[in-house]
């Protein structure tokens, strides 16, 4: 008969094995630790990239809307909210004469206005291929050729139908190429022509839709965006900007990144809050449980040392079975925040109404790390005071104590 | 004795979850919604939407009731004791799961556009119940496999 | 010699005075010797032992164990010598309840390194006490008299020089205590020295020699036994 040797290792699993419900409750305990903290990691991590990625897909310096439509900016942004706001195109022409002014480009927005529950629309948009510097930079990630007349490309978040189409107002529409995921609004955008969005609107009169635009896509826009050159401050020619043109409203892009940043500033400090009162209460209540059953067993303990078990021995067998209790734990709490917080993640940003982008799978793995090397830490310093006293005690007088 | 209670708690709470998810939790569209015969022509007009009643809302419907059968067969699982029986109705809960994971995913679907309730937390959820059920019954199964074996070995 | 115990002394404060659990004890015990000591509790007879087994260190005297000085060794020193130069056969229940009988023997084997197979060594030694059928039980499942029997396989795991035994004998049955104390016979017989402690006077006509501890001091046994009472 050959058995397994009682090694340190199997004699820390025996002695969790042998009291289930005690060894049950110390992993519940690391779990929770374990999915607060990981699952508050990926939601801040989340958050400041879904920041980032807003901030590097805005492009623009500065956003020139019809006075009163700002706040309707950040909505279509964020939130992806239909808006339907238009000036005259002539605007851009005195726009490019300002001083430090180096690109500029206009969109013409279309969102088709629906009152029933399941109609999220989808804001359509007209650009300028020749003049645009926003989102061909973002298309060339996935496809190549420009975009043509009646062609259409969409936000990663727009699923098409089978044979990558999407209709309007009875008529099908081909889509040629993908966005780069953002976690923003316009994610759910589609991106046209001018002459395709002229088309949209005659199509949509013809059924009868309810679009509440301005017909003149030739004369009108919806917004202006300029690239100001570096050497230039944004602020000033913003306001330079509303001087020289009447009725209208300027939005500086670091304006709506701040005000989301201090949103998410706000928000990460709850999260960290909460982080850290689970934590300091769960490791209190693993200290409490390791210590009270540390002494319980301070006559299996004794025997140990009587045949002969150094004190270095003894402290292995606690460290070790406080090791096995935070590597299980933690597992159990990784998958449980998982369940979670990855599957839910859209559910999650739209709740939130913040840009939020799920980090690379490296980060993942880093917050995974580190979460498992708190709990260890965690449980290690929990058991160690227990461990080292019961192995200075006199051996001699624990047993005859337990006499 | 605790593998019955608690196999059939869990099944329970799954099953309950499976069938009142879409309707409670993750509300689909349609199910609450009243809407006006006008409203939903002008919108299939619009194109915006593929058909009268969406995918989501016959996907709730079917898993309201294999929501119920795998609940039923939780409560099921407490009161019969034969182990071969409660082997049986395991190997029926797997089946079912697999039903209730098939029909949002493949077999009915839900809406196709992005930011729906349906898409976005009826989905998943549905997908990582019905999972559970699965994992959970297909070691349950293999649990009272091995102690009939060690029954029949100590008769 | 195997164990040569030199005026050793274990002094204890009461309150203010003095107490000597051990008085100047003298002792020496040769191969194979199986030595009985007896008394009352409370005589400084479990202290003795500890000593001897590295668990109390004396207040002054020297313990000398197959040639080797106990007093000066440091923990690790001292837990290898607890482990495998003796075998101590503690009083009362020490197993390990989460353990099967098997593994309460092979225990020892493991805290130190040691060369060999523990599994058919504890079998062995099991099949020698009589009670190899129980190996795959728990502790809990045994009478009095079984358990001893695993306490004895345990200690003899690791080939000691010299086994001490704590009152081995003293919550068990007429007819178990007889059983065990047969069995330590052979065990000296085969060449481990025995140390026992024990009240019980019965016991005592076992042993090579016989001791008496009283107050902390230590008497070669044979005239006083027939004065005294117990």
């Amino acid at each position: 008969m050959i058995l397994k040797p009682l090694t340190t290792f199997r004699l820390s699993m025996n002695n969790l094995r042998q009291k289930p419900f005690r060894t049950a409750c110390l992993f519940a305990v690391v779990a929770i630790l374990t999915s607060v903290f990981f699952g508050g990691s990926i939601l801040t991590a989340s958050l400041e990239n879904g920041l980032y990625s807003l901030q590097s897909r805005l492009g623009a310096d500065i956003m020139v809307v019809p006075e009163g439509n700002d706040t309707n900016v950040e909505d279509i942004l964020i939130k992806a909210e239909p808006s339907n706001f238009y000036f005259s195109a002539n605007i851009a022409d005195e726009i490019k004469k300002i001083e430090g002014v180096d690109k500029v480009t206009a969109q013409f927005f279309m969102t088709p206005l629906s009152s029933a529950c399941c109609s999220i629309v989808i804001p359509i948009i007209a650009f300028d291929p020749e003049t645009d510097f926003l989102i061909q930079p973002w298309i060339t990630k996935v496809y190549n050729d420009p975009i043509k007349d009646g062609e259409m490309i969409t936000g990663s978040s727009v699923l098409p139908l089978e044979d990558n189409t999407l209709m309007f107002f009875n008529k099908s529409y081909p889509i040629i190429a993908n966005l780069k995921r953002t976690g923003t609004g316009l994610d759910g955008s589609v991106y046209v022509t001018k002459d395709t969005m002229k088309q949209l609107i005659i199509d949509a009169k013809e059924v009868g839709a309810d679009i509440s635009t301005d017909e003149n896509v030739e004369e009108s826009v919806s917004a202006i965006f300029i690239k100001i050159d570096p050497a230039y401050d944004s602020r000033l020619i913003a306001r330079e900007i509303k001087q020289k043109v009447p009725n209208v409203d300027t939005i500086v892009s670091q304006h709506i990144v701040s005000n989301i940043s201090n949103s998410l500033k706000v928000l990460e400090s709850y999260i960290h809050l909460i982080t850290a009162v689970v934590w300091i209460l769960g490791a209190l209540v693993i200290l409490i449980v390791f210590s009270v059953t540390l002494n319980e067993r301070k006559k299996e303990f004794a025997i140990f040392r009587i045949l002969g078990a150094t004190r270095k021995k003894l402290v292995a067998i606690v460290l070790t079975e406080s090791f096995l209790v935070s590597i299980v734990g933690e597992i159990i709490g990784i998958i449980l925040a998982s369940l979670v917080v990855f599957p839910f993640s859209d559910l999650i940003s739209s709740k939130l109404q913040l840009p939020y982008l799920q980090p690379q799978n490296s980060s993942i793995l880093a917050i995974i790390a580190l979460s498992l090397i708190l709990s260890i830490l965690v449980g290690i310093l929990a058991s160690i005071y227990g461990a080292l006293k019961i192995s200075k005690a006199e051996t001699y007088l624990t047993m005859r104590e337990g006499e | 004795m605790k593998n019955r209670i608690l196999t059939s708690i869990i099944l329970i709470i799954l099953g309950s979850l499976i069938a009142l998810g879409p309707i409670v939790i993750f509300p689909v569209c349609g199910i609450h919604a009243e809407e006006t015969e006008h409203e939903m022509a002008k919108e299939i007009q619009e194109g915006a939407m593929q058909q009268a009643k969406m995918k989501c809302f016959w996907t709730a419907r079917a898993e309201l009731g294999i929501g119920i059968l795998i609940a039923i067969l939780g409560v099921l699982h407490f009161i019969l004791k034969s182990e071969q029986l409660r082997i049986g109705l395991s190997i029926g809960a797997i089946l079912n799961g697999v039903l209730a994971l098939l029909i949002p995913n493949t077999l009915i679907g839900v809406c196709r556009k992005a930011g729906m309730m349906c898409r976005i937390g009826t989905l998943p959820a549905l997908t990582i119940f019905s999972s559970l059920v699965i994992i959970v019954c297909t070691v349950n199964v293999f649990y009272l496999y091995r102690l009939r074996k060690k029954d029949l070995m100590n008769a | 010699m195997v164990l040569t115990i030199k005026n050793l002394t274990k002094e204890y404060m009461r309150g203010n005075t003095a107490f000597y659990a051990v008085d100047n004890v003298n002792l020496s015990i040769d191969r194979s010797e199986f030595v009985s000591i007896i008394g009352r509790s409370g005589s400084g007879k479990s202290t003795l032992l500890n000593m001897i087994a590295g668990l109390i260190k004396p207040t002054s005297g020297s313990i000398s164990v197959d040639g080797q000085d106990i007093l000066a060794l440091n923990d690790k020193c001292i837990s290898l010598y607890r482990n495998s130069k003796i075998g101590y056969v503690p009083q009362g229940n020490t197993a390990l309840g989460d353990l099967t009988v098997l593994d309460n023997v092979r225990l020892p084997f493991y805290l130190h390194k040691h060369m060999g197979d523990p599994t058919s060594k504890a079998l062995s030694l099991l099949e020698q006490l009589g009670i190899s059928h129980l190996a795959k039980m728990f502790p809990k499942h045994l009478s009095g008299g079984e358990l001893r029997r695993v306490f004895i396989a345990r200690a003899l795991i690791n080939d000691p020089v010299m086994l001490i035994a704590d009152e081995p004998t003293s919550d068990l049955d007429a007819e178990t205590t007889i059983e065990i104390m047969e069995l330590f016979s052979q065990i000296a017989k085969k060449g481990t020295s025995i140390l026992l402690v024990t009240h019980e006077l019965d016991t005592i006509k076992y042993g090579d020699s016989v001791y008496v501890m009283e107050k902390g001091k230590l008497t070669r046994g044979d005239s006083v036994l027939l004065t005294s009472d117990f």
